[in-house]
């Protein structure tokens, strides 16, 4: 114990030992801070990163997808992920396994531009903040993404949704294509499809689509009651006339497309119907009027819908002149 | 540590009902929030989203300070803000070490917050139930960030519990004010054209690098234990947060006592 003297003659103790503990771990704090502040944690071992020239050498036909990391030096929220969420074991494993990882920084508040092939990369995958994460095929077709933090475990699941996403979006491909049969095989197991990750409407009609070209009609409207069943679940229908219903019914041969028309009200219904009819459409074997219910499903919808990205796949394909060619 | 200020701030002092109606509300309150908003979403994936979020900053919610407050203070059970009364009254008193009565009440409302912390966490769970909200959110790890994050905020009460009536509060205005406005101009790369403004925003970068932690005394320890790395940074934080507040804490008592007559 030390004696000090404070004033109205009067005296305490200052407990020694108290103030040694203190110093200790003041000085080990300040440490380990210095140490962290110039070994940040990118500099750790995690997800192996490849700058944006690896773009240019993945094979297309690759099996993983690429996982862009759009980031930049001032970014707080990119350096919490960086401490966090790239250094989690089970998001190293799936990023080694099923992934070629990316890491783009963002040049603009250092240099005011960022060279033209990053740019690019903005435009096409539609950027707005840091950080955003890109899941993309190996020919840098869009899977999906997200912007802001994230933890370890919300990174995993969206790298597993993302997974799931990609089969979707491969088999989409194929579908606009022509491939039925490569669009059948990315799109898997048919009868277990998982509505909740993939999506109830856009994977009913996609697969709806690709199995009633290969002539499974039955399969196809098995698909089809699968997801109805699923959204009945998961959502509170009041009556049969609410939306996604009357699509399900459209795909069952229950309506026609007057009555799936007057049952969508919003425009987002609205380009889900259009979008449904153009593949009912192709299906007959009526191109022109498949192209006249794309167009019109993309005039009316909004660029972040599923059925738009469809749509807008299949105007792509059968009449490239006509697509707004926005890729999302 | 003094077992009798241990028992009285853990139990003893809760005699009324309405102590226990309060403690109640707050074990209740996250798992009702969640029931509110939930209740009121169709889409299912929605609602799971939802229920994450909201469990996502359950450990770390501004919630378990008050109820740190609540075990360390006695404001609650005598209805009205105590400041230092209490505290020196009993000190003045019996012949108590001031360690011991930083380290009984430090481990009361350890204690006490983990035990209302608990019940609150698996009352959310069984809630989700009902909605078809299957996630398991306490997990060991939850847990034991649980029990991590109610030894720290119990350690920041208990130092600003032993700070003299509005000091602590302001303290903890200060830092809190210093470390978000330092975090957010720290995600600005804009410093502004004039030297002041560039001289500001280094100033509050530089204090919220080197205090900002001293503020929010939690542990992620899902990921602190699930990195391909072991990062020490976070241990030696929480560890000297714990170690600064007790020991700032006993400090701060030793030099009231003596300036008590100008306190």
């Amino acid at each position: 114990m030390q004696q000090i003297k404070a004033g109205h003659n009067q005296t305490t103790t200052i407990p020694t030992g108290l103030v040694v503990v203190m110093l200790v771990a003041l000085t080990l704090r300040i440490g380990v801070k210095t140490w962290d502040k110039n070994h940040p944690p990118s500099t750790r071992s995690g997800i192996a990163w490849h700058d944006i020239n690896y773009l240019d050498k993945v094979d297309a036909s690759s099996k993983k997808l690429l996982l862009i990391d759009f980031s930049a030096d001032w970014c707080r929220p990119c350096k919490t992920m960086e401490r966090t969420t790239f250094l989690n074991r089970t998001v190293t494993e799936m990023a080694a396994k099923d992934f070629e990882a990316i890491k783009i920084i963002d040049r603009r508040a250092e240099e005011d531009k960022n060279p033209p092939k990053i740019a690019d990369l903005y435009t096409k995958y539609n950027l707005y903040g840091f950080p955003t994460i890109v899941v993309a095929l190996p020919d840098k077709t869009y899977v999906d993404k997200f912007t802001g933090a994230k933890s370890p475990k919300e990174f995993s699941s969206f790298l597993a949704t993302a997974l799931e996403k990609a089969s979707k979006v491969r088999a989409k491909e194929a579908m606009c294509d022509g491939r039925f049969e490569d669009a059948l095989t990315s799109l898997g197991d048919y009868n277990n499809l998982d509505f909740e990750k993939l999506g109830a409407t856009s994977i009913s009609m996609i697969s709806w689509q690709i199995l009633s070209s290969l002539h499974k009609e039955e399969d196809a409207k098995k698909v089809v009651r699968q997801a109805e069943s699923y959204v009945r679940k998961k959502t509170k229908i009041k009556t049969e006339d609410e939306w996604p219903l009357p699509l399900f019914r459209y795909m069952l041969g229950q309506y026609s497309d007057k009555e799936l028309l007057e049952k969508a009200k919003s425009k987002d219904e609205q380009t889900d119907a259009h979008c449904c009819i153009g593949l009912k459409k192709l299906q007959l074997g009526e191109k022109p009027q498949a192209i006249t219910n794309f167009m019109t499903a993309i005039r009316t919808g909004y660029a972040y819908g599923e059925t738009y990205s469809l749509a807008q796949s299949y105007l792509d394909k059968l009449a490239p002149e006509e697509s707004p060619n926005q890729t999302k | 540590m003094n077992r009798a200020i241990f028992q009285y701030s853990l139990f003893s002092k809760f005699t009324s009902y309405i102590d226990w109606v309060v403690l109640l509300a707050i074990i209740v309150s996250p798992t009702l929030m969640m029931c509110l908003v939930v209740y009121n979403i169709e889409n299912h994936e929605y609602k799971v989203t939802v229920a994450k979020t909201l469990f996502s900053n359950f450990s770390n919610s501004w919630l378990w300070m008050l109820i740190a407050y609540v075990f360390v203070s006695d404001a609650l059970v005598a209805r009205r803000p105590v400041g230092d009364a209490a505290p020196l009254c009993l000190l003045f008193t019996r012949p108590i070490p001031r360690i011991n009565y930083v380290i009984s009440k430090w481990l009361a409302g350890a204690i006490g917050i983990f035990a209302v912390m608990v019940p609150s966490a698996y009352l959310f769970q069984i809630a989700c139930l009902p909605f078809d909200i299957t996630t398991n959110f306490m997990d060991s790890y939850m847990f034991a960030e649980l029990a991590a994050n109610a030894v720290s905020y119990s350690a920041l009460m208990v130092f600003l519990h032993c700070l003299p009536p509005g000091i602590g509060a302001l303290t903890y205005a200060t830092m809190i004010g210093i470390t978000n406005t330092g975090n957010t101009l720290a995600s600005f790369n804009d410093k502004g054209d004039n030297w002041f403004t560039h001289a500001m925003h280094d100033l509050f970068v530089f204090l919220s690098f080197w205090l900002g932690d001293f503020t929010y005394p939690t542990i992620d320890v899902y990921t602190m234990l699930t990195s391909v790395t072991f990062d020490w940074h976070p241990v030696v934080v929480y560890v000297s947060n714990i170690i600064l507040y007790l020991v700032l804490g006993t400090l701060c008592m030793v030099h009231r006592e003596f300036f008590y007559a100008t306190d």
